[in-house]
């Protein structure tokens, strides 16, 4: 695996508090990566870090092969960009912002550009400080892909926007993705505009790496447990696997998450641990189904 | 090359209204210029009104020239702001630094330009006459030091806003410091020249005398002083845009702006 990004030990401060510790990820070239956490997990901070704007306290990031730190207008010709808050220039219109950027990048391509203004209906000479959040964020992409960079990084982009707008916007990213080859990192605290798109997923819980691997390893050892046991259960038993999320019963039905799910073993250890079980039923889960175990697994540790 | 010039064009195109306004003022100071010579030269003992008039109108002008300098430069130095995590869209475009400062630089000349080619140019409207006053290396490097002060102060802030706070905050400093000097001036002076002590010396006395202790008229300070700021103003101004270290940055401003003070009070304040 070749790897477009990867983090060793990355790490942030801001006074006392730290916002990013220790990040050691990769993600592959190629691949789509859904950057998840809850709001304050650290993602913006991380992509800071990855795109120069903030000095890691600690620790290296690496991108298309070079230290983060020291990206120059080689690599950034190759780096697509669109920061949480649409950092534009507003006073531009869409037509003056796309020929400002044009001359920056050699492999600027017009036919690309002149496909996603028409698709994405914008209006040229409009300025754009007169345009509605969606149309910001849809000038913002086609100024960041028109040149088909390597890495498109994308943070938070589909907050604030409607679904039509979403739609439009994750056809622009299929499109690069699948004409160019390029590899998408994108953040998000929700997972439904990513669900079906990520084949790469990393997960951050209050600046920590929870994990980094691919959706397809993930919706493997991830299922959905239930079972029905014979007398009802009151309370469920103590030190119960650490692979088991979000365990609870009501009456004779107990549910959980198993994230270690292995098809020979886990039936055997669930028996194990409720020996009147009856039928067990294990479904496979979507990447919003898996987010959200471990989402609310974060916060009940949190409370804990 | 062409990105500098691209860059530049950008500026010039994102400021042409008020550009333009500029040029008219200039254009209006350079005929004010030349009624109030005309009137000087020629026809002093007429129309003592008109001459006030001309003058208070050039002078006006002239500080007009300066209040564009500190709008228009902002406005260009913080389309590209150097400091801050905010402001994100330049940083992450394939433009060098040395690129920016570049094409900044060329702005600044053309401030710097028509602040000077305004102030030195006289049109001569009756005789039709266009006049040049020639290279005046005080008015020049005034000038200079206006431009590259207002880019460094600029340089090292994020907004408009932050600029106007820290440049209001130094202009009472400034005139604080003057104040004092003033008063440490005519303190240090009073106790070495009785004449300066007679409670019954007229203000406007008081200003002829202290006149000529000011500084050795041999020497204008200014020529020695504002070389000094347009070093440190442009050391800030390249450091910052090249290596994006603003407290380094802050620190040789201040240190700038403290030798300034320092060699003001040498040069100004007799050693009596």
């Amino acid at each position: 695996m070749k790897p477009i990004i990867e983090t060793q030990n990355l790490s942030f401060r801001f006074g006392s508090n730290v916002a990013v510790r220790d990040l050691t990820f990769q993600v592959p070239e190629g691949s789509i990566c859904a950057f998840l956490g809850l709001n304050g997990a650290g993602k913006t901070t991380t992509i800071k870090m990855l795109m120069n704007i903030l000095r890691p306290s600690g620790g290296t990031a690496r991108l298309m092969g070079v230290d983060s730190k020291k990206l120059r207008s080689g690599e950034l010709a190759n780096l697509g960009y669109v920061s949480e808050n649409r950092e534009l220039p507003e006073w531009m219109t869409v037509r003056r912002l796309l020929s400002y950027c044009k001359p920056m990048y050699p492999t600027w391509d017009d036919a690309f550009c002149d496909k996603l203004v028409k698709d994405f209906n914008l209006p040229l000479d409009a300025k754009l400080k007169n345009l509605s959040m969606g149309m910001k964020v849809k000038a913002s992409l086609i100024s960041s892909i028109a040149y088909r960079p390597k890495l498109l990084i994308l943070d938070a982009p589909f907050s604030g926007l409607d679904p039509l707008v979403r739609d439009e916007f994750i056809r622009g990213m299929l499109e690069l993705s699948g004409e160019s080859g390029s590899s998408v990192f994108v953040s998000s605290h929700d997972i439904d505009e990513v669900d079906k798109l990520a084949d790469w997923v990393v997960i951050l819980n209050e600046g920590h790496l929870h994990l980094s691997e691919s959706t397809e390893s993930l919706q493997t050892r991830f299922r959905q447990v239930l079972l029905t046991v014979d007398e009802e259960i009151s309370r469920l038993p103590e030190n119960l696997p650490a692979s088991w999320l979000i365990p609870e019963s009501s009456d004779r039905t107990v549910r959980l998450v198993e994230s270690r799910y292995e098809a020979n073993e886990t039936p055997e250890t669930l028996r194990r641990v409720f020996p009147g079980a009856g039928e067990l039923t294990f479904a496979p889960m979507s990447l919003k189904e898996i987010f959200l175990t471990l989402a609310k697994s974060f916060r009940a540790t949190t409370e804990v | 090359m062409s990105l500098i010039i691209h860059q530049f064009k950008k500026d010039i195109y994102h400021t042409r209204y008020l550009l333009g306004l500029w040029v008219a003022c200039a254009l209006a100071l350079v005929l004010a210029n030349g009624f109030l010579i005309s009137f000087s030269t020629h026809h002093p003992e007429l129309n003592l009104g008109g001459l006030f008039a001309w003058r208070f109108l050039s002078g006006a002008l002239t500080w007009t020239n300066m209040l564009f300098v500190a709008f228009l430069i902002p406005m260009v130095v913080h389309q590209e702001p150097l400091t801050g995590t905010a402001p994100t869209f330049w940083i992450t475009r394939p433009i060098t630094r040395s690129t920016l400062l570049a094409s900044k630089a060329l702005y600044f000349l053309l401030a710097f330009a028509l602040m000077f080619l305004s102030g030195q140019c006289s049109f001569f409207i009756h005789g039709n006459q266009f006049h040049f006053a020639g290279p005046d290396v005080a008015g020049t490097l005034g000038c200079l030091a206006w431009v590259l002060t207002v880019a460094g102060l600029a340089a090292l802030t994020s907004s408009f806003l932050r600029f106007g706070l820290f440049a209001a905050a130094a202009g009472v400093l400034w005139a604080l410091s003057e104040s004092s000097l003033f008063l440490a001036f005519l303190v240090r002076n009073a106790l070495v020249n009785p004449a300066l002590r007679d409670p019954a010396l007229l203000p406007s006395e008081l200003d002829r005398k202290l006149g000529g202790l000011v500084h050795a008229p041999a020497f204008d300070p200014a020529l020695l002083i504002t070389p000094m700021t347009i070093a440190f103003a442009a050391t800030v101004v390249a450091l910052v845009y090249l290596s994006g270290r603003v407290k380094l940055g802050i620190g040789i401003a201040v240190a700038g702006i403290i030798l300034n003070r320092l060699a003001y009070v040498y040069l100004t304040v007799p050693l009596s």
